[in-house]
């Protein structure tokens, strides 16, 4: 399993390899082959050399090995030593106390160099910084803008559904969420279900342009904010072993709840007073979309998407307003679903190397910076869910202190919102209301930063909260537990029943 | 320490310039060491990810965890 430098030079993105020591013998027991079997079974301890490593791993296909007949017991029995798969460790830079290790390797136990082709390797290799772009990727960026282009088309399917469907009724169908409370808890059980407010809030703005009420969809809107976090509370369960590094995780990914909730607490009463957002988000969306105006010659992107949304438009609503529109807004919310799972899986691929330029850059950088980072990396891998989510490991391994990953959880509050703005852009149906409703979350989520983390007093409670929260649901775990399911069901859930008595 | 009553002006004044130094290079050798702390996370970013990607293992883990702690305490 150790090769040469030179046999390797198929794969450009390998910076430097590492050369065995063909003289000394291979045995069970030395910690090269444990440091192969750790790296196949795919313990992360294995691959924490020393700090300058960056390792790579690469599994391919292989036969199990056994050792060389070099290797014999004194009593002249041969000893195996069997290898599920063969690996290949490759390097960025070769860590040093992995070479000493290595160097103990015999050289019958290397890769035959031709065994290991791109064909062959059951995880893709990782992408080199400062490679030209492979076909691989421009494969996968022509597969974004598709996806994207189809986000685009779901959204519209949903408003044309929607507003088929439910004619000049979505006021009097949707009479029960008018109450601000249920409207959020329909957005926050609907989010915590889906995993992505992103496509909820998507969904929100398929609908608001097929009729429903910006002042009912509003409280949704910030329902989705909080029933996201529950992915990253559900990873940072992972964590659940050791105490301490569970304390710190759990913290991480509560700070994002706390600081959605406080947000709900301040705003959404003076939503309710003064439609403060409404009317922030209309004079916004004003800006972009003139009354009375041509769609049409303005509107490309909805000319793109025309066809797609006008053929799916026609064929379903030959079967009635009801069931076609029916048809139309559960076809939209399933495409919506897919088209983000998957432009979430192929950007994350693409966009990692830019992420990691991104956090190196804002390292030490102060709290402006974080959330600017945390907002680019959001807009990258179009996921709130991911960057939040990435913060519970880097909390956890104790690098990271709950106040500096912080920054970095609300400037993913802000980036999450390119993409409700992205499926505003070509609805049928009421563009103006989707583009306001668009624009309402987008202010949600900067009047929510500019005045939590703004004013003094306020700025670290959710930090408070999620440390003091850390530490006791480290001490005992069936309070992470009731908390998951209390803030996200039990409590919406009542919510929900009591409102609709009333 | 001896006392430090016995010390002079001059020589406390000097300590308190050295012990001010020494904090100063403590507290850059700290930062420094976190900030290679959290470059190396930030590394091993890929890792990180598929880490912190969703996965039913999480929840079946910690539910195994806290059956084995209410089994250990009962």
């Amino acid at each position: 399993m150790w090769f040469r430098r030179n046999e390797m030079c198929g794969f450009s993105w390998l910076h430097e390899g590492l050369i065995a020591d063909a003289d000394r013998p291979l045995t069970p027991n030395v910690s090269g082959y444990s440091v192969v079997r750790s790296l196949q079974c795919g313990s992360k301890n294995a691959l924490r050399f020393d700090e300058s490593t960056c390792l790579s791993l690469a599994m391919f296909r292989g036969v199990a090995q056994t050792a060389p007949p070099s290797h014999q017991q004194p009593s002249g029995e041969s000893e195996d030593v069997p290898l599920p798969a063969k690996a290949v460790v490759l390097f960025r830079s070769p860590p040093t106390a992995l070479r000493q290790v290595m160097s103990d390797a015999t050289a019958s136990a290397q890769i035959d160099a031709n065994e290991v082709t791109a064909d062959s390797l059951l995880e893709p290799a990782p992408q080199m910084l400062d490679a030209p772009l492979s076909k691989s990727d421009a494969t996968q960026w022509i597969a974004v803008a598709v996806l994207v282009y189809l986000l685009i088309c779901a959204v519209g399917l949903i408003g044309s559904g929607f507003k088929a469907a439910t004619g000049d009724e979505a006021k009097e169908m949707f009479a029960f969420a008018t109450n601000p409370f249920a409207g959020l808890v329909v957005g926050t059980v609907a989010t915590a279900l889906i995993q992505s407010s992103s496509t909820v809030t998507s969904i929100i703005v398929g609908l608001v342009a097929g009729g429903l009420p910006v002042s009912v969809a509003v409280p949704m809107v910030m329902g989705a904010n909080i029933g996201t976090s529950i992915t990253n509370t559900i990873v940072s369960l992972g964590h659940v072993r050791e105490k301490k590094e569970f304390a710190r995780a759990f913290s991480a990914a509560t700070v994002h709840d706390f600081f959605n909730l406080l947000s709900v607490v301040i705003f959404l009463p003076l939503e309710i007073a003064f439609g403060l957002l409404e009317k922030i988000g209309k004079t916004l969306a004003s800006f972009f979309v003139v009354e009375d105006a041509s769609m049409g010659g303005l509107n490309f992107v909805k000319a793109m998407t025309a066809p797609v949304v006008g053929t799916a438009k026609h064929y379903a609503l030959e079967l009635g307003d009801g069931l076609g529109g029916g048809l139309l807004i559960i076809g939209g919310v399933v495409l919506i679903f897919i088209t983000i799972h998957y432009v979430g899986k192929l950007l994350k691929k693409l966009m990692v190397g830019k992420a990691k330029e991104i956090m190196h850059a804002a390292i030490g950088k102060g709290p402006v910076s974080g959330i600017v980072s945390g907002t680019i990396v959001t807009v990258l891998v179009q996921s709130s869910s991911t960057t939040t989510s990435l913060m519970v490991p880097l909390a956890g391994s104790g690098a990271f202190g709950l106040k500096q990953i912080y920054p970095f959880t609300l400037g993913a509050n802000i980036g999450t919102c390119i993409t409700a703005l992205l499926a505003a852009t070509a609805v049928d149906g009421n563009a103006n209301a989707a583009l306001q409703i668009a624009f309402i979350h987008l202010t949600y989520n900067v009047l929510g930063v500019i005045v939590i983390y703004g004013i003094p007093f306020l700025r670290f409670t959710p930090v408070r909260a999620a440390e003091w929260l850390g530490v006791t649901a480290a001490e005992n775990k069936l309070i992470a537990l009731a908390y998951i399911l209390g803030v996200f069901f039990v409590i919406p859930g009542i919510c929900l029943g009591v409102s609709s008595i009333i | 320490m001896t006392d430090i009553k016995k010390i002079s002006t001059e020589r406390i004044r000097c300590l308190i310039a050295d012990t001010e130094s020494t904090l100063r290079e403590l507290e850059a050798e700290l930062q420094r060491r976190e900030t290679e702390a959290q470059d190396v996370e930030i590394d091993h970013l890929e890792e990180h990810m598929r880490g912190a990607e969703l996965s039913l293992n999480s929840i079946k883990e910690f539910l195994t965890f806290l059956l084995g702690e209410y089994r250990s305490k009962h």
